[in-house]
């Protein structure tokens, strides 16, 4: 079957096409050349003059699967209950608004025209249940990002003193055996020195127990991911989420992993500095400037945005540190196994609240100082910041400056008094708009045939009716094409399909870390080394996620 | 108990491991808190899931007679349904033993002995694999409610 779709305005910045008329041709789900010669018979026309035409959008750090959102939806009956989504169509029943069940979740993401999320607090021993999850999202391909940096095995071979090629393949044995594309490390050994009763561990603290830094976990995993040639560079949720001049600990951070790639995730939340009368004030112009002098460093911003949501973190540390501010009061931290933690923590922004406001400010300050559309993300950290339905109002916020200053009139004067936003006049771009929520997360995750509309990539496409008022345009795309399947029409969905699995498989020493990790396991672990890796016939075996593998540097 | 280990931990750490569950329990009620949103006993009457675990009690449905079925879904005890008035449906254990009949009873396989599956442990955290060990032959029980919802058609699922 060829479709064709007609006319519409090319915005595909992997080829550094901006905004040129042009047809794409569709062939069992991939992208293909423009057919040329022997009489072309199209099966199946889209009229898409005056329409905007971009790959399928790719959030590239959100909260979807895992253990701690399904904690988050038993703890806040009341966001589902508030929320319900009665069946409808094609569609079945679901609820909730900031910890949405999953099947509400994959139709909520088509009808905004993306085609793929990536979990990114995978722990290891729950990865199962994260794949689960993710499984029953439909439309959406998916992806996790495994944990580690606080788990006890790692600790016990870099506070030990092993070869770097130790680690490498107990890094390499743990995306295997998770089923991943991606390392993230979270709170660098604080979720490990939580347990043993330290409250805070700065870059350059030691772990009471092991005697390791931050600084020295987050050398030797960046240098394990760069080592084994995973694309996606060490995701790194730093020390100190939410502490007040915790600027300092995120510039060290970056200067601290001498050159080599690193994502620093939700950065928003690690730009905090301790000027003014309240002790709190933006770091945005600081960390934009140290983001576009080293070209070694990608950000996501994890955007605030007003309103009640509720925070899930792998960083128990700081989220019991949080947790007197919970909204509703009510809070969940745990300590899971030898592995890591978690903390949910219901939370509301507000606007005329001192520091929510300034949080707001301070994270779209880091987007519109940033010189690099390729090296910064558009994410709210869902449902940290905002759940992800927000998306198309973030957008707009960035492209429409008048709207930007109608709504920054309205939040604490005192907050908009210390932020210098009203006076940055940058306006984002379709074709920028383009690079951070597609060809960039793309090429950060090694996805080569993903988010771009060149021929063979897969024909996820989001066709949109070109509009002033951006947050209407990004919020009910004309038409999602998933895999070459018309999914969502006119906002609606109109077709289920199931998305695929992302991964990464470097190449590795299995039986030299295997003779390590089994005496490990059967000494320490609730559960045998053999159970804790994930079979492919788990994921597939039901006939709807296939998995992909990507190629890893050097491999073919 | 919750209040004190919250206490405690403003000085030290201390946390409590909840366990509990069998027969699947667990499972369902994890499976049932990310497709609806709720833990089990969830009504759609409305359209939407709504949980209230009293009224959707299936044992006060049956008692006060505001059942008009009983369909009972149970791969890994053999234990029966309770005995009711309403029609019941079974998709059971092969080898389910009853004292009153039920209308229909569908024997099935058990996962982990007849089919892979899934299944949490009674930390309700870390779900383990279930591994096929024979091929008895059985349908699974997910293949018969699905084989269900297709013959009532496309309106009704
Ligand atoms: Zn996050």
């Amino acid at each position: 079957m060829l479709m064709k779709l007609t006319g519409g305005k090319v915005y595909d910045p992997a080829h550094g096409i901006d905004g040129e008329v042009r047809d794409l041709y569709i062939r069992d789900g991939r992208i293909i050349a423009h057919p040329h010669g022997e009489a072309v018979s199209v099966d199946q026309e889209f009229d898409c003059r005056g329409k905007v035409i971009m790959s399928g959008a790719i959030d590239m750090h959100t909260h979807i699967g895992g253990g701690k959102v399904t904690i988050a939806r038993n703890l806040l009956p009341e966001d589902h209950r508030n929320d319900p989504v009665p069946r409808s169509g094609l569609k079945r029943a679901g609820a909730g608004h900031s910890a949405a069940s999953t099947l509400t979740t994959g139709y909520r993401y088509a009808e905004m025209g993306y085609t793929a999320g990536f979990e990114p607090a995978v722990l290891p021993i729950n990865a199962r249940q994260a794949h689960m999850e993710m499984a029953d999202v439909p439309l959406l391909d998916v992806g996790g990002y495994v944990m580690l940096g606080s788990d006890d095995f790692f600790l016990r071979l870099l506070s030990s003193g092993v070869d770097q090629e130790v680690i490498n393949d107990y890094v390499a044995w743990t995306v295997h055996s998770s089923q991943c594309i991606g390392i993230k490390v979270v709170n660098p050994g604080g979720i490990s020195a939580f347990k043993f009763n330290q409250r805070s561990l700065d870059l350059d603290e030691q772990h009471q127990y092991y005697g390791v830094t931050p600084r020295g976990i987050l050398q030797s995993l960046t240098r394990a991911v760069h080592e084994l040639g995973i694309p996606h560079p060490l995701h790194v949720h730093g020390c100190n989420l939410g502490v007040p001049g915790n600027i300092e600990t995120t510039l060290n951070t970056i200067s601290g992993v001498e050159g080599l790639p690193m994502h620093l995730t939700h950065i928003q939340f690690h730009s905090y500095g301790t000027e003014g009368d309240r002790k709190f004030s933006s770091g945005a112009a600081k960390i934009a400037e140290a983001l576009n002098k080293n070209p070694n460093i990608t950000v996501d911003v994890g955007q605030i945005l007003f309103g009640q949501t509720v925070t899930a973190s792998g960083d128990s540390m700081r989220q019991y540190a949080n947790h007197g501010h919970a909204h509703p009061n009510k809070w969940v931290c745990m300590d899971i196994e030898c592995d890591a933690g978690c903390g949910v923590v219901p939370f509301k922004y507000r606007d005329q609240n001192f520091v929510n406001a300034l949080q707001w400010c301070i994270g779209l300050e880091i987007f519109l100082l940033a010189e690099d559309p390729w090296r910064i993300f558009l994410t709210t950290d869902h449902p940290n910041g905002a759940p992800f339905t927000t998306y198309p109002h973030l957008i707009r916020l960035l492209m429409d400056k008048t709207f930007r200053n109608d709504r920054l009139a309205t939040i604490s004067p005192d907050a908009a008094a210390l932020s210098t936003l009203g006076s940055i006049d940058r306006e984002y771009s379709l074709y920028e708009i383009a690079i951070m929520t597609r060809a960039g997360a793309a090429r950060l995750l090694g996805l080569h045939d993903r988010g771009h509309l060149g021929a063979g990539a897969a024909a996820d496409i989001t066709v949109y009716t070109e509009q002033d008022d951006k947050e209407a345009m990004f919020t009910r795309p004309d038409y999602v094409f998933k895999d070459g399947e018309l999914i969502v029409r006119k906002g609606e969905v109109v077709k289920i399909v199931w998305g695929n699995l992302h991964t990464v498989r470097p190449e590795f020493d299995r039986a030299g870390i295997e003779s390590r990790l089994k005496p490990y396991f059967d000494r320490y672990h609730t559960m045998a080394m053999d159970n804790f890796v994930i079979r492919d016939w788990e994921i597939e075996d039901d006939g709807r996620s296939q998995i992909l593998v990507h190629p890893c540097r050097g491999q073919a | 108990m919750c209040k004190a280990i919250v206490a405690i931990n403003q000085v030290t750490r201390c946390a409590a491991l909840p366990l509990g569950g069998q027969e699947g329990d667990r499972t369902a009620s994890q499976v049932a808190a990310w497709i609806s949103g709720f833990p089990t006993r969830v009504g759609y009457l409305q359209g939407f899931p709504e949980y209230d675990p009293y009224h959707y009690g299936a044992e006060r449905l049956l008692l006060e007679g505001e059942a008009d079925l009983l369909v009972w879904v149970s791969t890994l005890s053999t234990n029966p349904p309770p005995e009711t008035q309403v029609p019941t449906l079974v998709i059971g254990r092969s080898g389910m033993v009853f004292s009153k009949e039920p209308e229909v009873f569908i024997p099935v396989g058990v996962p982990g002995i007849d089919f892979s599956g899934h299944m949490y442990r009674c930390d309700n955290v870390v779900a383990l694999p279930l591994y096929q060990l024979r091929d008895g032959g059985l349908p699974k029980a997910s293949n018969v409610l699905k084989a269900i919802e297709e013959a009532m058609g496309p309106e009704s699922s």
